[in-house]
C-alpha cells in the first residue's frame, strides 16, 4: 500500500491511535470489496451479469443459445462491467454533530475520520468515492471520482467542514435518493437526530432506488447514557431551545425517549436491509471500522 | 382554639425542615449545552410540569406532617360558648371537693352555705350515669391532710350519696389548695380514658388557698376539668371573737385574772353586740360592744378571780347570727392553789440579805398577807435526798455546788414524771460536778442540764458590768408580757458574770447582749427544766432589785409549777395534740372526752418527737384527757377555730377587683376575670378551669366545661393518614420521573443479531440466478 497522503483526518499522529492504518486499510479493503467488484489483481473471474436482446452489430460470440432454445429469440450475455464501485459518503454536519462530551473528538470529527478512511480505502481499490455534506441543506458536494485527485478534493472538503445549522435529514435523503442515478453504495455518517419515521422513510427511498445503504449512526457516549445528575438547564446546540427541569427527571425521560428512537431507527433499517451500526465516539474509529468491516466481510464471503 | 401543652407548638417550626431540604436541592442550576433536546418532548415536559405540581403537593404534605404532629402533641381543644355541644361519650370520673370548714356554716336566708354546697354536690352526683365514678374530698384543714372519704373513685354512687346526705360542716379551718391537689391525684387513680372532673364546692375563702409544694401530692393532669363553684353569701357579714389574751399561763386562786377578748367586725356596717364571759358553764361577766365600725376590731376586758384551784374551763362569746362557729373562744386553765415549792439553798447565810434565797423569798412573799399562794420549803443540798419530791410541783436549785448521787437520781425521776426544775447557777456552782451528774449520755435523757457548762464569763468581784440582757423570746408565755413592757423591762438589768453553757437542743429563752445563753428551757421526760446561768440574788446581777424581777419570777414559777398539759392546752381545730411521754410511764393509754361528749383515744404516731398524740380535734370546744377509769385525773385542753376562718374575704371578690386598665375591665365579665385569675394565679398550667359564680348554673357550666372538642385525637388521625399517603405519592412520582430508565440496546458491530439481519449485498451472479429463476 502506498504511503497515504498527508491530510488532517488521515494524520496518524493527529489521529493518535491510527499507526496501523496502512495495514488496517489493507485488511479493510480486501475484505470489504471482495466479491463486489472486479479486483485489479489477476486470477479473479469475470461474472456474468444479465441478458439483453440481440441487435444487429452485437458480438455473436455472446449469444446465449440456451435461452434461444427456450424462447425462440436471440439474447446475448452481458458481463459485469469491470468498472469501479461508486460510493457516496453522506456526512451530516448539522450543529448537533459538533457535540462532544469528555472524548477528544466531536461527532463530526469522528465521522470525518470514518469518511476519510473509507474514502482512502476505496481510492486504494480504484473505486470511486464522493462526499456530500449537509445540514438542513446540502452544503458541499464532491463528485464521485477515482484516483488521487478525487481523494484530494474529498479530503479538502472534509478538512473544511464545520458544524452548521439544524438537521433536516428526511428531506435531504429523499433529495439525494433522487439525485443519485446509478446504483451506488451510500454510506451515511450521521447522528440521525431528526424525526425517526421520516429518517427511516428516506432511507427506504435509497433502497427503493436499488442503492446499497450503510448507516453508521454516530453518537457520543453522553448521548447514550446521559450521565448528568446535577443538570437542571439544557440548551439545544441546534435550536438554542432551553429547558429547565429536575436532573433526575431529565435523565429518565431522555433515556427512555432515546431508547425508543434507537429502536425505531434500527428496526426501520433492518426491515429495509440497510446495514446499521452505532459508531460510539468513545471507541477508536479504526477499531470500530475494523470490527465492523470484518464482520461484514465474513457475512459476504 | 386552646392548647393543653402550648409549648409543643414550637415543634411546628420543624415543618421548615422539608422546605429547607427542598430548597437546598433546588439550588443546583447547572446548565449545559447538549447536542439535542428533541428527546425531551413537549409531552414529557408537560407531564413533568404536572409532576412538579405533585412534588409541591408532596412537599406541603411533608410540612403538614411535621406541623400536625407538633399540634397534636400540644393537645388542642375547642370550647365553643353558647353553642350546642358535642358531649363526650366517655365515662366520667368525678371528685367532689366539699368545703366543710367552719366558714361554710354561714347562714343566709335560713340556709347554711354548706347545705347549699351539699345540694350542688348532689346535683352533680345525679348527673352521673352507670359506669361513672365519684369520690369525695373534704376541704377542712387537718394536720393529716384533707379527709378523703373514698380511697379511689367508686362506681357505687349510692354510697357517695349517702356520705353527702350525712356529712356535716365542721369547725375546721379551710385547706382548699391541698384538697384540690388531693382531688386531682385521686381523679387519676387509674389509667382509664375517662372524662376527668373535679368540682370544688366552697365559699372560696381567700385564706383557704395557700401555695405549697405540689410534689407532696403530685401535680394533676392537664386534661382534668376543674370547676370552682362559688357557694358564698351575697354580702358577707360577720362579727367574731378572733383572739383572747390571758394575763398568765396559769391563774392563781384568789388572784384577779385578766381575760381580754378581741372582737372583729367583718361586716360592711357598724354593729353592736353583747360580749359574755362564761366560766365553768356560768356566765360571770358581760360587756356591751357599741358602734363597732366595719372592718375594725376592739379589745374588751374581763377580770375573774378563781376561788378554787384545779382545772377551770370557759369561753368568751359574742352574739352574731351569721357565722356562729367563731362567736366563741374557749379556754382551759389549771388554777394554782397555794403552791408548795422546794428550794435547795446552795449558799445559806445567817445574814438575811446575804442569803442566796433572800430576794427569791421576798418576791414570792410579795402577795398580801394571808394570800401567799406560793410557799417555799427550803433545804440544803445535803438534805435533798431525804425529801419526798412528789409533794412538790417544782424544785429550785439556787447556787448549789453539788449534791449526793442519790439526790440527783431522785431529781431525775421527779422531773421525768412531770415535775419542774429551776436551776440558778452562781459562784458555788461546781462545773465538774454538774457536767458529770447533770449532763452526759450516761444520764437519763442526756442529763438534767441541756448541755455541759463551758466556763465562767466575767468577774463576779468586779464592779463593772459585763453585759446586759439582750434578745429574749417574747412568744414564750413566761416572757410574752415583757415584749411590750407592760410588766417591766429587761433594759436596766446588768450582769457582772454568768456561766456559759452549751444549750444543746434546749430552747434559749433569754440571751445576754453578747449572745451567751442566759435562760434555757429543756424538756426532760414529762417535766421541764429551766436553767438561769446567773444568780437569783444580787451577787452577779442587779436583776433581783429591778421591777421586772417579781413578775418574771412569778411567771417562771407559775409556768414550771403547772401541769404537763397546762403550758400547751390551747390548740386550733385540726391540730395534733402531742402527749408528753416519760421514761417511767412510757406510751400510756389515755382517753379524751370531746366537746360533743363522745370519747376518743390517744394514739401513737411516727413522729419520734411526739410518739403519743391525739388527732380528733375537729370540733371547737373543751376536751378532757384522762387515764381510763380515772376521769378525776382529767386534764383539759381546748381547740378553737383559727382566726383566719372568721375572715370572709373571698377569692372571687379579690380576683374580680377592677383592674387598672378600664378597657380590660370592660372587655371581660366578672366571671371571666375570676376564671382567668384562678387559671393564672392559683393553678398555672391548668387550662381546663371553669368558674361557676352561681351554683344554679352548675349543670350548664358542667356541660360547657367538660364538653367541647378535644381535637388531638383527630389531629393524630390526620397525621397517620398523611404519613401513609406520603410514601405512596412520593413513590409514584419517583417511579414515573426518577426511576431507573429502561435499558437501551446499542447495536454494535459485534452484535450477532444485527449481523444476522444484514442481507448480503446483491452480486451480479446472484441477480442473474434470481432473474433466471423468475423467467420462463
Amino acid at each position: 500500500m502506498p504511503t497515504p497522503p498527508t491530510y488532517n483526518y488521515l494524520d496518524a499522529e493527529a489521529l493518535g491511535r491510527l499507526k496501523n492504518l496502512p495495514l488496517a486499510a489493507r485488511h479493510v479493503v480486501e475484505g470489504f470489496f471482495a466479491g463486489m467488484h472486479k479486483s485489479p489483481h489477476k486470477g479473479f473471474s469475470v461474472e456474468f451479469a444479465e441478458h439483453r436482446l440481440y441487435t444487429p452489430g452485437a458480438d455473436p460470440r455472446h449469444i446465449d443459445w440456451r435461452v434461444f432454445g427456450r424462447r425462440d429469440k436471440l439474447y446475448v450475455k452481458q458481463y459485469e462491467e469491470e468498472t469501479s464501485m461508486r460510493c457516496y459518503l453522506l456526512l451530516d454536519k448539522s450543529a448537533s454533530m459538533g457535540y462532544k462530551s469528555d472524548g477528544p473528538l466531536t461527532k463530526l470529527e469522528y465521522g470525518s475520520f470514518l469518511a476519510a478512511t473509507l474514502a482512502y480505502l476505496m481510492a486504494y481499490q480504484h473505486d470511486a468515492a464522493g462526499l456530500i455534506t449537509f445540514d438542513d441543506k446540502i452544503r458541499h458536494s464532491v463528485p464521485v471520482r477515482q484516483g488521487a485527485s478525487g481523494l484530494r478534493a474529498l479530503m479538502d472538503s472534509l478538512e473544511n467542514t464545520e458544524p452548521g445549522n439544524e438537521t433536516n435529514l428526511g428531506e435531504i435523503f429523499h433529495q439525494l435518493a433522487e439525485t443519485i442515478k446509478r446504483r451506488s453504495l451510500v454510506i451515511i455518517i450521521s447522528d440521525l437526530f431528526d424525526d425517526p419515521d421520516a429518517v427511516v422513510g428516506a432511507l427506504k427511498h435509497f433502497r427503493h432506488k436499488k442503492h446499497d445503504v450503510i448507516v453508521l449512526h454516530t453518537l457520543d457516549p453522553a448521548e447514550l447514557t446521559f450521565p448528568f445528575d446535577d443538570i437542571s438547564r439544557i440548551e439545544d446546540m441546534e435550536t438554542g431551545r432551553e429547558i429547565t427541569s429536575d436532573p433526575r427527571a431529565f435523565r429518565k425521560g431522555y433515556l427512555e425517549a432515546l431508547a425508543t428512537f434507537l429502536e425505531t431507527v434500527r428496526g426501520g433499517c433492518l426491515s429495509s436491509q440497510i446495514d446499521y451500526a452505532v459508531a460510539e465516539t468513545s471507541m477508536k474509529f479504526d477499531t470500530f471500522l475494523g470490527t465492523y468491516l470484518a464482520r461484514r466481510q465474513r457475512l459476504t464471503s | 382554639m386552646e392548647f393543653l401543652r402550648p409549648l409543643f407548638l414550637l415543634g411546628t417550626l420543624s415543618a421548615a425542615i422539608p422546605l429547607i431540604i427542598h430548597l437546598s436541592r433546588s439550588r443546583r442550576t447547572k446548565k449545559i449545552r447538549f447536542s439535542t433536546t428533541r428527546f425531551l418532548t413537549d409531552q414529557f415536559l408537560r407531564s413533568y410540569r404536572m409532576s412538579r405540581i405533585k412534588e409541591r403537593l408532596l412537599l406541603l404534605a411533608r410540612m403538614l406532617l411535621f406541623a400536625l404532629f407538633a399540634i397534636a402533641l400540644a393537645q388542642p381543644f375547642v370550647r365553643p360558648a353558647n353553642q350546642p355541644l358535642m358531649i363526650s361519650e366517655q365515662p366520667r370520673t368525678v371528685v367532689l371537693v366539699l368545703d366543710n370548714s367552719a366558714s361554710m356554716g354561714y347562714i343566709e336566708d335560713g340556709v347554711s352555705l354548706f347545705d347549699r354546697a351539699r345540694d350542688a354536690a348532689i346535683e352533680i352526683l345525679e348527673s352521673l350515669e352507670q359506669g361513672d365514678r365519684a369520690a369525695i374530698v373534704m376541704a377542712g384543714r387537718r394536720a393529716a391532710g384533707p379527709e378523703v372519704v373514698f380511697d379511689e373513685p367508686t362506681p357505687e354512687l349510692g354510697d357517695v350519696r349517702q356520705v353527702l346526705d350525712t356529712v356535716q360542716v365542721s369547725d375546721l379551718d379551710t385547706d382548699l389548695s391541698r384538697a384540690v391537689a388531693r382531688a386531682e391525684k385521686l381523679v387519676l387513680a387509674d389509667s382509664r380514658e375517662d372524662s376527668r372532673e373535679v368540682y370544688v364546692l366552697s365559699d372560696l375563702q381567700d385564706s383557704g388557698w395557700e401555695v405549697f409544694d405540689e410534689s407532696e401530692d403530685g401535680s394533676g393532669s392537664l386534661d382534668t376539668s376543674l370547676f370552682f363553684v362559688s357557694v358564698r353569701p351575697e354580702q358577707p357579714r360577720n362579727l367574731s371573737v378572733t383572739a383572747v389574751q390571758y394575763a398568765a399561763a396559769r391563774p392563781m386562786v384568789g388572784v384577779p385574772f385578766t381575760i381580754r377578748p378581741r372582737i372583729h367586725n367583718h361586716d360592711h356596717e357598724t354593729v353592736s353586740s353583747t360580749l359574755q364571759l362564761y366560766v365553768d358553764d356560768k356566765k360571770v361577766g358581760e360587756r356591751q360592744i357599741e358602734g363597732l365600725q366595719p372592718g375594725r376590731w376592739v379589745v374588751s376586758r374581763f377580770h375573774h378571780t378563781f376561788e378554787t384551784g384545779g382545772w377551770h374551763t370557759g369561753y368568751v362569746q359574742i352574739h352574731d347570727s351569721t357565722l356562729a362557729a367563731d362567736n366563741r373562744r374557749y379556754f382551759a386553765f389549771e388554777v394554782l392553789d397555794a403552791v408548795h415549792i422546794l428550794a435547795v439553798n446552795g449558799a445559806p447565810s445567817s445574814v438575811r440579805r446575804l442569803d442566796e434565797l433572800f430576794f427569791l423569798q421576798a418576791a414570792l412573799g410579795a402577795a398580801a398577807a394571808g394570800e401567799e399562794s406560793i410557799q417555799l420549803d427550803i433545804v440544803t443540798p445535803d438534805r435533798l435526798a431525804n425529801r419526798d419530791l412528789s409533794n412538790y410541783p417544782l424544785v429550785i436549785l439556787a447556787n448549789v455546788e453539788s449534791m449526793p448521787t442519790q439526790a440527783v437520781t431522785e431529781l431525775e425521776s421527779f422531773v421525768d414524771s412531770g415535775g419542774g426544775l429551776l436551776i440558778f447557777l452562781g459562784d458555788k456552782t461546781n462545773a465538774a460536778f454538774f457536767n458529770q451528774a447533770f449532763s452526759g449520755s450516761n444520764r437519763l435523757h442526756g442529763g438534767l442540764l441541756p448541755g455541759p457548762l463551758i466556763g465562767l464569763i466575767g468577774d463576779p468581784d468586779s464592779e463593772t458590768q459585763l453585759t446586759q440582757i439582750g434578745k429574749f423570746d417574747g412568744n414564750h408565755v413566761v416572757l410574752s408580757s415583757f415584749d411590750d413592757g407592760r410588766t417591766g423591762s429587761f433594759s436596766s438589768i446588768n450582769l457582772k458574770a454568768c456561766w456559759d453553757m452549751d444549750p444543746g437542743d434546749a430552747s434559749v429563752l433569754m440571751r445576754t447582749d453578747s449572745g451567751t445563753p442566759l435562760l434555757c428551757e429543756h424538756k426532760f421526760g414529762e417535766g421541764t427544766v429551766m436553767v438561769f446561768s446567773s444568780t437569783c440574788d444580787r451577787d452577779w446581777t442587779n436583776f433581783p432589785v429591778r421591777p421586772a424581777y417579781l413578775p418574771w419570777i412569778y411567771r417562771l414559777i407559775g409556768y414550771l409549777s403547772q401541769d404537763t398539759q397546762g403550758h400547751r392546752n390551747f390548740f386550733h381545730t385540726g391540730d395534733v395534740v402531742p402527749v408528753p411521754v416519760s421514761a417511767t410511764t412510757g406510751l400510756r393509754q389515755l382517753l379524751v372526752r370531746k366537746p360533743d361528749g363522745n370519747i376518743g383515744t390517744v394514739g401513737t404516731t411516727d413522729d419520734p418527737a411526739a410518739p403519743l398524740a391525739f388527732t380528733g380535734t375537729s370540733q371547737a370546744g373543751i376536751y378532757a384527757m384522762y387515764p381510763p377509769g380515772r376521769p378525776e385525773l382529767s386534764e383539759a385542753f381546748v381547740a378553737n377555730i383559727s382566726a383566719y376562718e372568721s375572715d370572709l374575704t373571698l377569692l372571687d371578690d379579690v380576683f374580680a377587683a377592677a383592674p387598672s386598665d378600664e378597657a380590660e375591665a370592660e372587655s371581660q365579665s366578672r366571671e371571666a376575670r375570676v376564671e382567668s385569675a384562678i387559671r393564672e394565679v392559683l393553678l398555672p398550667g391548668r387550662p381546663l378551669v371553669t368558674f361557676v359564680a352561681d351554683p344554679g348554673d352548675l349543670g350548664a357550666a358542667s356541660l360547657r366545661g367538660r364538653s367541647g372538642w378535644k381535637l388531638w385525637n383527630y389531629v393524630l388521625m390526620l397525621v397517620i393518614i398523611v404519613a401513609l399517603l406520603e410514601p405512596w405519592i412520593a413513590n409514584r412520582i419517583s417511579l414515573k420521573y426518577y426511576g431507573k430508565p429502561r435499558e437501551i440496546h446499542v447495536p454494535s458491530p459485534e452484535s450477532a443479531r444485527v449481523n444476522q439481519q444484514l442481507q448480503r449485498p446483491v452480486s451480479p451472479r446472484r441477480e442473474v440466478e434470481r432473474q433466471e429463476a423468475g423467467r420462463p
